[in-house]
């Protein structure tokens, strides 16, 4: 009796769903049947059918959830609030089941999480749908409420082309009726479009469902089924790649409804789904439409940016280069042409290379491995947006404000980024070195060289050396990673660095290594004893239930509790009452650690020796 | 606790304080098909301008919009007065008189004593059968009596239960009254010798298609004893009523006339000695009960037929295509667990 996940995306935690007697597929489809039944629906078995159960007095209805032979039978009630002026209600309507007609009193919530259900039933669904952003709101409202656990299933919304995105909402369980309402009164259901005129659809042939294909065809029920089952299908497939957002905006040209849920759910479940990305991917990402620019991935690596960013501090010279198809920019072509404009250029550890980036905002070189700056791409005209230009000027602004920049120089096609030209402050006296678009002609990269001659380095330029100039750069880096406080404690002196420039090593300076950093990752692994450093600052911690010694990896049962900033991969400090027990690997979002009963929690990378443990409690082993 | 949808829309609903001007005006007045009987007969129907129902100011029923053709106030005497006058000008000495006001013509708010007293009197000798509509707890001797006295004809009370089932009743309708204080009003009406009318809804608010379909079939067998004639109005959506609040986002739609062709059908088993019958309102259109477009006016045209003749087969021979679409929706409908 209980959810088991098998891979998550937006507020989605695919898997399945044990509801007393039933399993159900998350996500999963209810073939609902009316009477008479479609002569070729579904075959029964596999699939599980909605059927509607014995009548009952007025007041109550009854609908069976049923794949042989496990049943559900649910007794709903019939609520009357805009008679009766009690805006929502709950109630237990079956085992595990829980009826909800959103929005509910404060008090309610309280009962209704005390029930613990397996399944909730948005009873309103379908009228919340229709009022729009009052749909995401209880969405949000109940994951907030109840957290990841409970399945919920939204009666009555999901038509084909909406499976995508109803899955991303994180609605589990939907069914068939409105699509087989529609195919009634003559919908021909086409994903990409919605729905199409049935006699071009089949004339063209655009469909091989059994109905389609038969002469004459045969019923749009049928056809409707088929575009359910093949939507379904879509999904599960891009769910198991990681691209269910891109199905998602795939679908959005088939009615306004799906862009104006998927643009509230972006504002109102950020919270809930920025941490359920991982931090770590190595799937190529592209973000094409303006939703595509909201996908959390991108709104956590702006907002990271804004909060925890700041430029090495001798950086002197902010050079603002045009980023590239290729990733991660500093291997592209264009790129390492520029580098050769600052090659045996002796100030070199005080220039800060930052592209200018859609969605990005502003990348600077060392977070150019973060996920996903090393793997995205994006439609490039040469026109940007109110959108894409907030992103820069905003990240611009924090560059400017935290960091201890003498000069600006622009190497940059002046009419393109216009935009910016106004945001470069007077005091940085910004050099434009390009005259046209062309970035990497020899007649640039002289003009580049020669800025860069000119820069004025301030006063007192500081004077350090290349590895010094990397070390900051990595210390930015874990700022943004583990905020600043824990970055700090992780580069206090004394630290130096080890490896190569794709593999650096953090040590105390006495050969123990403090973390590690690798390009591929882009972020860095802590160690037991970075993981010491770091315990004080109070970020990215697991509290390990006190029952629990750590011998393999932890578990959700044995999270007390958890940050709830985590994010699946995020490296964590696994404690107990403030005492290191070791660091690993966040396989779940922080929330989430407490929300499940079960399931992979963090992947212990190292746990602390005997003597780190001896000043803890001793506490009873788990079998 | 947060003002209902419908306390809101009632109080959005009554209108101000009307002038002199339209208070001394009906709301309406026409003419149409009737039965008395076997006779076929044209009935005068007139709706009295008055402060009207009680209860819509109160809570009010969800689909009843009648309170925006009141006047906010009680109307005069004198304001009736004129209202009879300009309704007896119009008068052509239509064998059934039907007198409706937004409200109960039994209520001394609306219509004072003496005037009730004037208006009946003023068909008396010329309508054979007068009709008018109250809320149960006004239907008492007291009141009926002079009434009584004061027209040689039938009179007829007609009574608005629309269902027999209490929670139909309370919770969908939203009225004021169980069922049994409408079987009491009109065996009380009977015993004095008057005929009782009931009007049954066809979907209120919150029903499915087939749930209501079986609510009026089951209404007319509980109620077919207590009254002389059972009138089976399907809902149409009014203005600011809780019916259109729900219609506006999707919610609810007016019955199919075929669910109405399968209550008649159904309900003539059922109706006991009472007639049974059913006058539309806004039949065909959107906001009415409606079929497809393409039958609504023959299937009307049969409705109004068994209405008036009692003779109900003619009703088994309807088809269109659009049946289906009607089995369809009400075998589908309930599978959505909230409309």
């Amino acid at each position: 009796m209980t959810r088991t996940v098998v891979s998550s995306a937006g507020a989605l935690l695919a898997g399945s769903v044990q509801v007393g007697p039933l399993r159900l597929d998350s996500p999963e489809i209810l073939w609902s049947r009316p009477d008479p039944l479609p002569p070729d629906g579904p075959a029964t078995g596999s699939r599980v059918e909605l059927r509607v159960g014995v009548e009952l007095p007025v007041g109550e209805r009854e609908l069976v959830l049923r794949r042989d032979p496990a049943e559900l039978r649910l007794r709903f009630p019939v609520p009357t609030p805009e008679i009766s002026g009690t805006p929502g209600m709950w109630q237990t309507v079956g085992p595990g089941v829980a009826y909800v007609h959103w929005p509910l009193p404060e008090p309610e919530w309280t009962a209704l999480r005390a029930s613990r259900p397996e399944l909730v039933v948005l009873g309103n669904a379908r009228a919340l749908w229709q009022d729009g952003e009052p749909f995401i709101r209880a969405l949000m409202e109940i994951r907030t409420q109840l957290g990841g656990y409970p399945g919920l299933w939204a009666p009555r919304v999901a038509l084909p082309h909406r499976l995508s995105l109803l899955a991303w909402l994180g609605v589990d369980v939907v069914d068939t009726t409105e699509g087989l309402w529609g195919a009634a009164h003559g919908s021909y259901f086409y994903t990409t479009l919605g729905s199409v005129a049935a006699d071009s659809a089949r004339i063209e042939r655009v469909c091989d469902c059994a109905s389609c294909r038969s002469d004459p065809p045969g019923s749009l029920e049928i056809h409707t089924q088929a575009t359910y089952a093949r939507e379904m299908a879509e999904v599960r497939m891009a769910l198991r790649d990681g691209r269910l957002r891109e199905l998602v905006e795939a679908r959005l040209t088939a009615e306004p409804a799906l862009a104006e849920m998927l643009r509230f759910a972006d504002r109102l479940m950020a919270p809930l789904v920025e941490g359920r990305v991982p931090v770590v991917s190595r799937a190529k990402r592209t973000y094409i439409l303006r939703e595509s620019r909201r996908r959390p991935e991108v709104q956590r690596f702006l907002s990271r940016v804004l909060e925890r960013y700041r430029p090495p501090p001798s950086k002197r010279v902010l050079l603002l280069l045009p980023c590239s198809r290729t990733k991660p920019y500093r291997n592209s072509r264009s790129h390492r042409r520029f580098a050769r404009a600052w090659e045996g250029w002796p100030p070199g550890p005080l220039l800060h290379v930052v592209s200018v980036s859609s969605p990005l905002g502003l990348v600077p070189r060392e977070l150019e491995d973060v996920y996903p700056a090393r793997h995205y791409d994006i439609p490039v005209t040469g026109q940007w947006e109110e959108d894409e230009r907030t992103a820069v000027l905003r990240a611009l602004d924090v560059f400017l404000a935290r960091g201890a920049y003498t000069q600006a120089i622009a190497h940059l096609d002046p009419d393109e980024y216009k935009f910016l030209a106004e945001a470069l402050p007077e005091r940085l006296h910004p050099l434009w070195t390009l005259s046209d678009e062309h970035t990497t002609s020899a007649t640039a990269l002289r003009a580049l060289r020669s800025a860069l001659d000119e820069a004025d380095l301030g006063p007192a330029p500081p004077s350090i050396g290349p590895l010094v100039g990397v070390k900051e750069g990595l210390e930015a880096l874990a700022r943004v990673q583990f905020g600043p406080p824990a970055a700090e404690l992780l580069f206090a002196p004394p630290t130096r660095l080890e490896g190569r420039p794709w593999s650096q090593r953090l040590t105390d300076g006495r050969g123990k290594d403090l973390a590690t950093w690798s390009e591929e990752r882009g972020l860095f692994q802590l160690t037991a004893a970075g993981g010491a450093r770091i315990v004080p600052a109070g970020a990215l911690w697991v509290e390990v239930d006190p029952g629990v010694t750590l011998t393999g990896d932890l578990f959700a049962p044995g999270v007390r509790s958890a940050d709830p900033t985590i994010a699946p991969g995020d490296a964590v400090v696994l404690v107990r009452s403030g005492a290191l027990l070791g660091v690993g690997e966040a396989a779940l979002a922080g929330a989430l650690m407490t929300e499940l009963p079960r399931g992979l929690a963090v992947k212990v990378r190292h746990r602390v020796h005997a003597p780190l443990l001896a000043a803890e409690p001793s506490a009873p082993t788990l079998p | 606790m947060p003002v209902s949808v419908a306390r809101s829309i009632a109080q959005d609903r009554r209108p101000p304080p009307a002038g002199t001007t339209s208070a001394s005006q009906l709301v309406n007045q026409w003419t149409e098909a009737e039965a008395i009987g076997d006779e076929r007969v044209r009935a005068f129907v007139l709706i009295l301008r008055t402060r009207g129902c009680y209860w819509a100011d109160l809570k009010g029923c969800s689909m009843c919009g009648y309170a925006k053709d009141t006047l906010g106030r009680s109307a005069t005497p004198e304001e009736l007065g004129q209202q009879l006058d300009a309704a007896l000008r119009a008068y052509r000495g239509e064998r059934y008189v039907k007198i409706y006001t937004s409200g109960s013509f039994l209520d001394d708010r609306e219509v004072d004593a003496d005037s009730r007293q004037r208006i009946v009197a003023g068909f008396a000798g010329r309508a054979r059968r007068l009709l008018f509509e109250t809320l149960p707890e006004f239907a008492t001797g007291e009141v009926l009596g002079p009434l009584q006295r004061s027209f040689p004809g039938e009179i007829e009370v007609a009574l608005g239960l629309e269902s027999t089932q209490p929670g139909v009743l309370l919770r969908y309708v939203n009225k004021n009254s169980p069922p049994e204080a409408y079987f009491d009003a009109a065996d009380r009406v009977r015993s004095f010798g008057l005929r009782a009318k009931g009007y049954l809804l066809l979907k209120p608010p919150y029903l499915t298609e087939r749930e209501a379909v079986e609510d009026v079939v089951t209404s007319v067998r509980l109620a077919a004893p207590h009254f002389d004639a059972l009138s089976v109005n399907p809902v149409h959506i009014q203005n600011g009523t809780v019916v259109e609040w729900l219609y506006h986002r999707g919610r609810y739609r007016p019955p199919w006339l075929w669910s109405l062709v399968e209550v008649m059908r159904r309900g003539s088993a059922e109706r006991g000695a009472s007639r049974l019958a059913t006058f539309p309102t806004a039949g065909g259109l959107a906001r009415g009960p409606h079929n497809c477009g393409s039958c609504d006016a023959l299937v009307l045209a049969a409705l109004l037929e068994t209405s008036l003749s009692q003779q109900f087969q003619g009703l088994d021979e309807l088809r269109c295509e659009c049946r289906t679409e009607w089995l369809t929706d009400s075998t589908l409908e309930p599978l959505g667990v909230e409309a």
